[in-house]
């Protein structure tokens, strides 16, 4: 009996729990087909307002799966601020917009160059559920046509696609990716300054679609191409790194100046460079180099008289590719240790005052400048942006010919 | 007030003692596997009650009318009561049912030779050794006992003067012969399985286990039906506390249902919130011995074509016969495959509900995409169409079971493959949440016991409801709350997640096959006289 | 008498207090003070360990010289009934504070960023009474439970370790020791506060372990374990972020996923690990719960061990649900006080009772 009025008791706190969990309103579920997925932020100047904000969505395929289907949903409005061009483009399409999948924010130069970033970043990314590992690309021109040159071939897969295109451009070195997390850090912290990937539109490049187009009504499948035309490919494309200081971009970096600024930040990992090769006084030809990192070093020293001297060991593995046949294996090897250790040298230093003089610590210096402290409060009273203008570097540069095997001397 | 003071006490139970049934361990230090909590009244004083208490009449005119009367077999003409006299005319009644005894025994074996017998001897002990030529005969003076043992299919003979009665085996009911298994098939292992005759199951047991120690302690199940049933046990070796527990448990039985397997389980096992068996039920003789030896306890019960095996873990539920037939390598793959197997089951849908409803930025951007083109049409929402989904899964499983033959086959094509095509062109269900069910189905026929897969089934759709209400959240809740009640489950004494939660001595392990023979303590947890002794 | 004890065996012993002190330590601190003076967790945090084991030792040795089965003979013994309920009052309330920060933590981090628009309290709802069932159902099933989940809360954070371990920078640690050797030396002690609890519970189960030399293998390998994971899972939330942005983060390992810009499958798994974090700080949160209902019980002398469990989990759901109410200005107050202080309403009682005891135990005063 005690049993069965026990049993009943038990079953009814259960009851009552279960009914509890209902009436606190549930967690609010939406079903994943009541989104629309943003799959980057691109952020304009405005006309009328502050902000021309596109966003792009991946597009879902069909049943069937076409490859016709699938591609970017472009979405865009004017607006002072992301939260007011959300309640105005919303408003007129079927789904909500779900930011977890948001990889990319994108600036146009003009409103890098006047610091806004930091005004438009202040929304809320918690509340709107955007992961800051997304990646900031500052884009030369209208971010619009930038978002939709990458859509140009109307690929199924928009996410995969720019992931590819970021990626392989990264995998040589050639553009810098930092996620917006490194933003924050940055200026919060005030030890380095951040860097992100500089992207182009190029209208005159011919896509692949353009070309089937043409071959698909018929046409010579070259259609209007000409010998010298850029063909093949998207008309969006990477072309190297974009430098703050603070939230401001400050200068731009070609793809070769960033593969410079990657290797001595100590990101690097591969890639080739090439320079001319002269022997006996005279140009043979351009060489080359397949390099892979073998060994960054990084330190900065102050001095007591309050100067700052960063210095960075590079040494690299030097392949040689394409090398004129005229030339001889110890011309080679002294052109390595010499010629091309003072070429790499000097266009570190090149992109180095570069950086310093648009103010920013792209480098990351800082980062190492602040072991030499004790305390928190010793690095904040240094004050190491305001001194970063007086920093010299210097570029111990080695290169160890992998096709011989011998190392050259660190000077 | 007096009423609710007194409900609420009952409640908390305080100051009340803990009533525990306890398997204790003999080793110093190492902490005892307590038992389960469950009050049991001691009914053997009911089953007592009749005993002893009626004598066999001493005249065979009184058996006669006693039994005409008992058995009413004015109607019940299966009762057979045949008087006969002698051949030195001493009168004697025979009385048995049709169909359950051999009437042919009954007449070469017992009829004629009395028949023809001209001695003066005539109590049964001496017609026992002298005249009658059947290998059983037992001597019984109560009354009770020889009415019960006529429902047996045993003829009682009554001797006029006697005070006793003779018990002889003549059992002759139709039976089913030993058969293949047909729920529990493996592909290296024999293939026979009990059948519904005690008598059978009991010789397929013993045909197995020569041990001189092998106990079959046969007795009457309890309650109004009465069914015979064996404990079957290794003496010396099994717990002596788990066998009084066992016994003590079946004393406790008084219901009026016809005791099978399967009410023996639920009358016997202990009591908990989630539903997963606490005995092992199954058809292999192999897989009872294989328990039996290293000191479970096992019952046969007339009628029934399981054995039921006690205590068990919630690793010997997963694992299968074929695992010891097969190379430990082997063996540990399919036991890891099932296992996955079983994960994959249980929550497999509630996860993918859970990404779906709450935490889309988990599924990557291809998922989403495919998802979202195969739900355009669909009507219902994503968790209806879920549980829907499971539900009519369960239909096709139950009507296979259920239609016969080759159709049954038949069963599982049409609403697999034919169905859920048509479902999916018909816009009815979406083809990723078809798969998802369908790989969960497959996954649940992985656990090769029958109770636990309908537990997988049941605990599976409470993880997708906790996920359709809570996402992960509600999932990780659930999953923890069955993961508590497991720890918390006992069976006969033995904690559920024996040998993992609690830790024992024996290093046997119990997802990896280890080498047969390397592991001499293997069920430690049940303290066994072995492990006393070492 | 249903104190709900049993029996558990050393590993699930190991298991549970491994569980509750990694929680309390990687989830239970309070970053605003934490990161105060700089990053220097991951060295001040596991120290803060060992020196909990070292405060917790002696007791245990007490035990032994004076033949307590647990620690609540001891304090009966060495202060009396009445001294002994009023030295327990801290260690109780400690446990309890320990069972409900964790889950704070969980909540605040589910409602801000997994969660769309969902109250507090309706993610409590979810949380809380699976605890209080293990909690109920007592010490057998809790740790049983903390057994069979133990590795997975490692090999998430192992895989969340790894998969964001491109994003980590060495120069995040640097200053080392943060604001100097006097802060360091503060956080050691005053974290003892998260620490403790968890031990003290292995000592109040004391009879439920089989002996005092069985509580000093668990209490040794259970700090031991969580030194490790503690380590590991501080070090990578320093390398990972600098002490600035650490202060105003309410659970840093949530998000070191989020600094590397390259996209994977194992990233984006960030949910999935939090929720079996989760799993462990509700082991965590039982075990506290329990341990705090029967030292109670067992000081009061209370036959059944219930009452006092469901009386410290409505406790606890109330601290739940006030302490997250971060705008309150009095929470504030009683939150610093407790990351500030908490340490010493701590070590007070234990002292007192360790000095009592010997200081009896030297008058002959003390029966074994």
């Amino acid at each position: 009996m005690k049993k069965r009025i026990m049993e009943k008791i038990m079953g009814l706190i259960i009851l009552l729990i279960f009914i509890v969990m209902w009436l606190t309103g549930c967690l609010t579920p939406v079903s994943l087909d009541a989104y629309g997925y943003v799959i980057s932020i691109g952020v304009d100047r405005g006309t009328e307002k502050k902000y021309y904000i596109t966003l792009s969505l991946q597009r879902e395929l069909s049943e069937q799966g076409a490859e016709s289907d699938g591609g970017a949903a472009i979405l865009a409005a004017e607006a002072d601020c992301l939260d007011e061009a959300l309640n105005e483009i919303e408003g007129n399409v079927p789904y909500s917009l779900s930011f977890s999948r948001t990889n990319y924010f994108l600036f146009s130069r003009e409103v890098a160059e006047s610091g806004d970033i930091e005004d438009f970043l202040s929304l809320s990314f918690d509340s709107l559920k955007i992961r800051t590992s997304a990646a900031m690309i500052i884009t030369e021109g209208s971010v619009f046509e930038f978002v939709g040159g990458l859509s140009a071939n109307n690929d199924a897969n928009i996410k995969k696609l720019q992931e590819a295109v970021m990626l392989d451009m990264e995998k040589n070195g050639m553009i810098a990716m930092m996620s917006i997390s490194r933003l924050f850090e940055a200026n919060k912290d005030g030890s380095f300054d951040y860097c992100a990937a500089l992207g182009r539109f190029d209208e005159s490049i011919i896509t692949d679609m353009e070309e089937k187009k043409t071959e698909s009504e018929g046409k010579n499948p070259l259609g209007n191409i000409k010998l010298g035309d850029r063909v093949g490919g998207l008309k969006s494309f990477m072309s190297g790194a974009a430098v703050f200081s603070g939230y401001r971009m400050t200068e731009t970096l070609t793809r070769d100046e960033t593969m410079y600024l990657n290797m001595a930040c100590g990101d690097y990992k591969n890639g080739t460079v090439s320079i001319p090769f002269f022997q006996n006084g005279e140009e043979l030809g351009m060489v080359t180099l397949i390099l892979s990192k073998q060994h960054i070093g990084r330190r900065v020293i102050i001095n007591e008289d309050g100067s700052i001297r960063a210095e960075v060991d590079i040494r690299l593995a030097a392949g040689t590719h394409a090398k004129p046949d005229e030339a001889n294996q110890t011309e080679m090897e002294h052109w390595i240790n010499e010629t091309a250790v003072n070429c790499i040298r000097q266009k570190l230093n090149d992109v180095f005052i570069k950086c310093r003089d648009a103010g920013s610590d792209a480098m990351r210096f800082g980062t190492e400048a602040i072991k030499l402290f004790r305390s928190d409060a010793e690095w904040k009273e240094f004050d190491w942006k305001s001194r970063y203008g007086s920093v010299e570097a210097v570029f111990n540069v080695e290169l160890i010919n992998t096709d011989k095997g011998t190392s050259g001397d660190m000077q | 007030m007096e009423k609710s003071k007194k409900h609420i006490k009952a409640f908390f139970s305080f100051d009340e003692e803990y009533k525990e049934f306890e398997l204790l361990e003999s080793e110093h230090g190492v902490p005892e596997s307590d038992g389960g909590w469950r009050d049991l009244p001691n009914n053997s004083h009911r089953r007592q009650k009749h005993e002893g208490e009626e004598k066999v009449p001493k005249r065979v005119d009184d058996v006669y009318n006693r039994l005409s009367e008992q058995f009413n077999t004015d109607i019940n003409k299966d009762v057979i009561l045949r008087r006969f006299r002698t051949g030195s005319g001493h009168n004697m009644l025979v009385a048995y049912m049709n169909g359950m005894a051999d009437d042919k025994k009954i007449n070469e074996f017992v009829l004629k030779p009395l028949m023809l017998y001209e001695g003066k001897r005539n109590a049964p002990d001496e017609l026992k050794n002298d005249v009658i030529e059947i290998s059983e005969a037992d001597e019984e003076k109560d009354f009770y006992k020889a009415r019960m043992a006529m429902m047996d299919g045993i003829a009682v003979l009554f001797s006029d003067g006697c005070k006793s009665c003779l018990l002889l085996e003549t059992h002759g009911y139709e039976k089913r012969s030993v058969e293949k298994c047909e729920n529990e098939n493996v592909v290296m292992g024999p293939k026979e399985s009990f059948n519904e005759s005690f008598r059978t199951n009991i010789t397929l047991i013993r045909r197995i286990i020569h041990t001189d120690d092998l106990i079959v302690e046969s007795r009457m199940s309890g309650g109004e039906n009465n069914t015979r049933l064996a404990i079957i046990y290794r003496k010396g070796m099994t717990n002596e506390a788990l066998l009084e527990e066992v016994k003590k448990r079946l004393d406790g039985i008084s219901i009026d249902v016809p005791i099978t397997s399967g009410v023996i389980e639920q009358l016997v096992e202990d009591r908990g919130l989630i539903p997963v068996p606490r005995t092992l039920s199954t058809e292999r003789p192999d897989r009872a011995c294989s328990h039996i030896m290293q000191g479970s306890v096992c019952l046969i019960i007339e009628g029934s074509p399981f054995a039921v095996i006690m205590p068990i873990t919630l690793f010997s539920l997963m694992n299968s016969p074929e695992d010891v037939y097969l190379r430990p390598p082997l063996g540990t793959i399919l036991r890891i495959v099932r296992y996955i197997g079983a994960a994959i089951s249980v929550l497999m849908p509630g996860y993918f509900l859970a990404l779906a409803l709450y935490h889309q930025g988990m599924l990557t951007t291809e998922v989403l995409s495919t998802v979202i083109a195969s739900r355009k049409m669909v009507f219902e929402p994503i968790a209806i169409e879920m549980i829907l989904l499971l539900l009519i899964f369960q239909m096709i499983r139950e009507a296979g079971l259920r239609v016969p033959g080759s159709i049954g086959q038949a069963i599982g094509i049409i609403g697999g493959l034919i169905m859920g095509q048509a479902a999916v062109t018909a816009h009815l269900a979406s083809s990723v949440i078809l798969i998802i069910v369908a790989a969960s189905g497959l996954g649940n026929f992985c656990i090769p016991d029958y109770s636990t897969q309908v537990s997988a089934s049941y605990i599976r759709m409470a993880v997708v409801i906790a996920a359709w209400l809570g996402g992960l959240l509600a999932i990780t809740a659930v999953i923890l709350f069955i993961t508590a009640s497991l720890s918390s489950t006992k069976s006969f004494g033995v904690p559920f997640l024996a040998p993992f939660a609690p830790k024992t001595y024996s290093k046997r392990p119990f997802v990896i096959r280890g080498r047969i023979g390397l592991h001499k303590r293997a069920e430690d947890y049940m303290n066994t006289a072995d492990d006393r002794m070492l | 008498m249903k104190m709900r004890m049993g029996r558990i065996g050393l590993s699930e012993a190991v298991c549970v207090a491994a569980i509750a002190l990694s929680t309390g330590g990687v989830f239970g601190i309070d970053p605003v003070y934490a990161y105060l003076g700089g990053n220097s967790t991951y060295i001040s945090m596991p120290l803060s360990i060992i020196v909990s084991l070292l405060i917790m030792l002696p007791v245990l040795k007490l035990m032994d010289a004076t033949k307590c089965r647990d620690i609540s003979e001891l304090f009966l013994k060495s202060a009396g009934r009445a001294g002994g309920i009023m030295l327990m009052f801290p260690i109780c309330a400690a446990l309890l504070i320990c069972a409900a920060k964790p889950l704070m933590a969980f909540a605040q981090v589910l409602h801000r960023m997994v969660y769309d628009g969902v109250k507090y309290s309706s993610i409590i709802v979810f949380m809380f009474p699976v605890a209080v069932f293990m909690a109920w159902k007592g010490l057998e099933t809790v740790g049983r439970t903390a057994k069979c989940i133990a590795v997975l809360p490692l090999v998430a954070l192992a895989a969340a370790v790894m998969s964001s371990a491109s994003g980590f920078e060495i120069y995040r640690l640097f200053p080392l020791v943060g604001d100097g050797m006097k802060h360091f030396a503060l956080f050691a002690v005053s974290d003892t506060f998260v620490f403790i609890p968890p031990i003290a519970g292995l000592l109040i189960c004391g009879e439920a372990l089989g002996g005092n030399e069985f509580i000093r293998k668990a209490a040794v390998r259970s700090a031991f374990i969580a030194f490790a994971v503690c380590f590991i899972a501080q070090l990578a939330i320093s390398l990972s972020f600098r002490s600035g942005l650490l202060a105003e983060s309410v659970m840093p390992l949530y998000k070191i996923g989020f600094l590397t810009a390259k996209q994977s499958f194992v990233l984006r798994l960030d949910k999935l690990f939090i929720m079996i974090w989760l799993c462990g700080a509700l082991v965590s949160c039982a075990y506290c719960i329990y341990s705090s209902s029967l030292f109670f019980s067992k000081m009061l002398s209370q036959k059944d061990v219930t009452a006092s469990v469901a009386a410290s989990s409505l406790i606890t759901c109330t601290l739940l649900l006030e302490i997250i109410k971060v705008d309150n200005a009095v929470v504030e107050k009683i939150r610093n006080a407790i990351s500030y202080y908490g340490a010493l309403f701590l070590i007070i009682p234990l002292a007192a009772v360790c000095l009592l005891t010997v200081i009896k135990k030297r008058a002959g005063r003390l029966e074994a």
